[in-house]
């Protein structure tokens, strides 16, 4: 997704980024933009942060998010391609800052590789809602709601594990097939050039053999 | 009103695949009452309806998981996979399968399988099966699919079922046998899906519609 797509999902003709990146990104031109937030939460205004890409990134959560306050929505934007997202920094620094992510996204756009958007709950955890759709949801987490979360988080995670394995076992055959071919190949190269009489041994007239029946 | 012969579970899946073979693009599995420019237009409808209740958002790089049940020659399956969303796409017949799969693009596979009997090890962000359940006429086997699909959505997800709008079950013909729509309704609620509205095709007068369904546990 395109960050700016995504923002206007959120933000309505008119609502507020209030941009905190530290970049030159240009937001969706029918935004308002800010440097501060405003002094109540709203639901038309987005805090948006950045963490720079570095190889202490990681470290530089806790500070990015600390300043959320209770209520505010804050759209995190972080360097790691979603496929390598540190996930334990990452959620550890949400929960320490009362953080709850209700969508996450790839950028497809950006220096940026994920997009996390996410609210300050502290411990009044708010009600999920359906990926891509932020108007549908399954109601508090209470109950069997509750129950269900917890059943899909424990069984997909298992089926995700079992995938993983396979796939590293899918691209190790795939790589030791690689080597075998190459090496095929290298012998057969290596008989070519054995077998086939240099040009210049040709008198004219005469028919060269061919080689391509080695092939 | 009783039809003696009506279609038995092996008959069904006889029966669309010779009809998916026989008839065109459209009308095989639309409205074989229609000729293939009304269809055009009842698949175009359809598909309107479908991303209304949907919604239009998408994400390529990491997509919705969609369940077609019953996709036929897959035209909303297709439809899907092009909006940028991974599609399944289930039918009976063998033909439509291979056809699906000649004309697939994007995140999208598709299978041999009664809607009964799917069960990959995920789970889908929206199921929809769009004028296929009233083609079982088999109460019991009915009542499995609607079960299994159920089972396939994830907590938040989407089951969308066509049927008509009624509070009595109505056999029409050998093929296609309505159910009333509380019948839906006693069988998914225990089972944690909850009735969101019912989104009439509105299409010249068809008493048929998507039951929206959400699982909230």
């Amino acid at each position: 997704m395109q960050l700016n797509e995504l923002v206007r999902s959120w933000l309505p003709e008119g609502g507020t980024v209030v941009d905190r990146t530290g970049s030159e990104h240009p937001w969706p031109p029918l935004m308002k933009v800010a440097e501060t937030v405003p002094s109540a939460a709203a639901d038309d205004v987005l805090t948006a942060v950045a963490v720079a890409s570095s190889p202490a990134a990681a470290g530089d959560l806790p500070a990015v998010l600390a300043d959320a306050v209770p209520g505010e929505v804050v759209l995190l934007l972080l360097p790691w391609p979603a496929a390598e997202l540190p996930l334990g920094p990452v959620i550890q620094a949400l929960v320490a800052a009362g953080l709850q992510a209700t969508e996450a996204h790839p950028l497809a756009d950006t220096e940026w590789g994920v997009a996390v958007i996410c609210r300050r709950v502290d411990d009044e955890v708010g009600e999920l809602h359906a990926y891509l759709d932020r108007s549908r949801s399954p109601g508090p987490l209470t109950g069997r709601t509750l129950l269900r979360l917890a059943d899909e988080h424990v069984l997909e995670g298992l089926v995700r594990r079992t995938q993983e394995l396979q796939l590293q076992a899918t691209k190790q055959a795939l790589e030791e097939a690689k080597a075998a071919l190459a090496a095929v190949t290298a012998e057969r190269d290596a008989l070519r050039d054995k077998t086939t009489p240099p040009a210049a041994s040709a008198t004219e007239g005469e028919e060269s053999e061919s080689s391509d029946d080695l092939g | 009103m009783k039809f003696v012969d009506q279609l038995g579970a092996d008959e069904t899946i006889e029966h669309w695949d010779r009809r998916h073979r026989r008839l065109g693009a459209l009308r095989s599995g639309g409205d074989a009452g229609y000729d293939e420019f009304s269809n055009e237009i009842f698949y175009a409808v359809r598909l309107g309806r479908l991303l209304d209740i949907i919604g239009d958002r998408t994400e390529y790089a990491a997509p919705l998981r969609i369940l077609d049940a019953g996709c036929g020659k897959g035209w909303f399956a297709h439809s899907m996979a092009r909006f940028g969303h991974a599609v399944d796409g289930i039918d009976v017949s063998e033909h439509a399968i291979e056809l699906c799969r000649a004309n697939a693009t994007g995140h999208s596979s598709f299978h041999l399988s009664q809607l009964a009997d799917w069960q990959p090890p995920y789970l889908y962000d929206v199921v929809y099966s769009i004028d296929v359940l009233f083609h079982i006429m088999d109460d019991a086997l009915w009542e499995a699919s609607v079960l299994n699909l159920a089972a396939l959505v994830r907590l938040g997800g989407l089951l969308l079922v066509v049927d008509h709008e009624s509070d009595v079950d109505r056999t029409w013909s050998f093929y296609q046998r309505t159910r009333a729509l509380h019948r839906y309704r006693s069988l998914l609620e225990p089972a944690g899906l909850q009735v969101e509205r019912f989104v009439p095709y509105g299409f010249r007068g068809a008493p048929t519609g998507f039951l929206v369904l959400q699982r909230v546990f």
